[in-house]
């Protein structure tokens, strides 16, 4: 790849790997490409090694269920990569599947991953295949579920000591939102 | 009465008064601090406003010699058992100052992860609002700390 190319990563990887690049995605003239998250790993390192991306700037992850048209795997891992000679971006996105989610873990492309990815699985429940310790990074160990995914209840604490006087949110939220229902729903018989 | 030659060299008083007297110009504080107040803290104990001039600036960073314990910050629900372990370790009598809305009620925390309130699991004194609070409001709040030791028992054995 050319110093300062400006063509797009999609045309150089799209020739290597076809299907393994499911989708091209533009964002505030940014693009990102979407990996099936078997090829993640060699599309990875198929970037470090091949076209000089030998930086792992972020890895985050996202739950996308619900999110206005979205469709397919709600969980996603976002990957930025950074070329410090070619100062070339990359994003690349793998989705994957509530339950069970799983890819390769880039911790041993990039020692940096090792912490992001331990984030993700703190926060998102993503399993990364071959990570060497894949524990949590800011939660407790006693912590049960994953708290940024959508389905873990919004309020719901996990206090490690007891607690006195603590208002219970989680069933104040539920009750709030029974009562937006109720609210909103057509009555029967009108 | 007059003429009694005790009068010109004996102070009469009540020991709860002595004791409260002594202990609201010597509080030794132990600053437990977790967050942005922090800075507030700082400024607060440092020359410009100095709380060492109402007795009550000396930072202990052992429990087990302070008696002022200042929750400075948000506490997490991994943070909790250590800051209980730290009240714990506080020898009697102890008070403790929740500073800034996160220490107080939770702010505008309300996850997963935040403490709403540290008084969910400590007995708190006095309690300082404000995200962060100004180091006049945590002067005022020292002050009636200050007057509400003075006023309360203090028993003896």
């Amino acid at each position: 790849m050319p110093k300062n190319s400006a063509s797009p990563l999609y045309d150089v990887l799209k020739p290597v790997f076809g299907d393994k690049i499911e989708a091209r995605q533009e964002l505030k003239g940014r693009e990102a490409l979407r990996v099936s998250p078997a090829a993640l790993l060699e599309v990875v390192r198929h970037l470090k090694n091949s076209l000089g991306f030998d930086f792992l700037m972020d890895l985050s992850g996202a739950d996308y269920s619900g999110y206005p048209g979205h469709q397919g795997d709600p969980l996603c891992v976002s990957y930025q990569l950074f070329g410090a000679t070619t100062r070339a971006r990359a994003w690349l996105k793998v989705y994957l599947p509530l339950e069970g989610a799983m890819v390769d873990s880039l911790s041993h492309e990039f020692a940096c991953a090792n912490w992001y990815e331990r984030e993700c699985w703190d926060m998102f429940g993503v399993h990364f295949k071959g990570h060497p310790n894949l524990k949590r990074l800011l939660l407790y160990e006693e912590f049960v579920g994953h708290p940024l995914r959508k389905d873990y209840p919004i309020m719901r604490m996990q206090p490690l000591i007891p607690m006195r006087n603590a208002v219970d949110y989680e069933s104040v939220a539920v009750a709030r939102r029974k009562e937006a229902e109720e609210a909103s729903a057509p009555k029967a018989g009108n | 009465m007059a003429g009694d030659p005790l009068q010109e060299v004996v102070l009469t008083t009540k020991l709860d008064k002595v004791l409260g007297w002594a202990r609201k110009y010597s509080l030794f504080q132990y600053p437990f601090v977790t967050a942005c107040c922090g800075m507030e803290f700082m400024s607060t104990s440092a020359s410009h406003y100095d709380t060492d001039r109402f007795g009550a600036a000396f930072p202990r960073f052992s429990p087990r010699q302070a008696d002022l314990l200042m929750v400075v910050g948000t506490i997490t629900h991994k943070q909790a058992p250590i800051l209980k372990r730290v009240y714990d370790q506080m020898c009697e009598p102890k008070w403790v100052v929740a500073f800034g809305v996160c220490a107080t009620s939770g702010g505008f925390y309300q996850n997963y992860g935040s403490v709403p309130g540290i008084d969910c699991f400590l007995p708190v004194d006095m309690y300082i609002p404000g995200c962060p609070p100004r180091p006049e409001t945590v002067i005022d709040a020292l002050l009636k700390l200050q007057e509400r030791i003075q006023n309360q028992r203090h028993a003896v054995l």
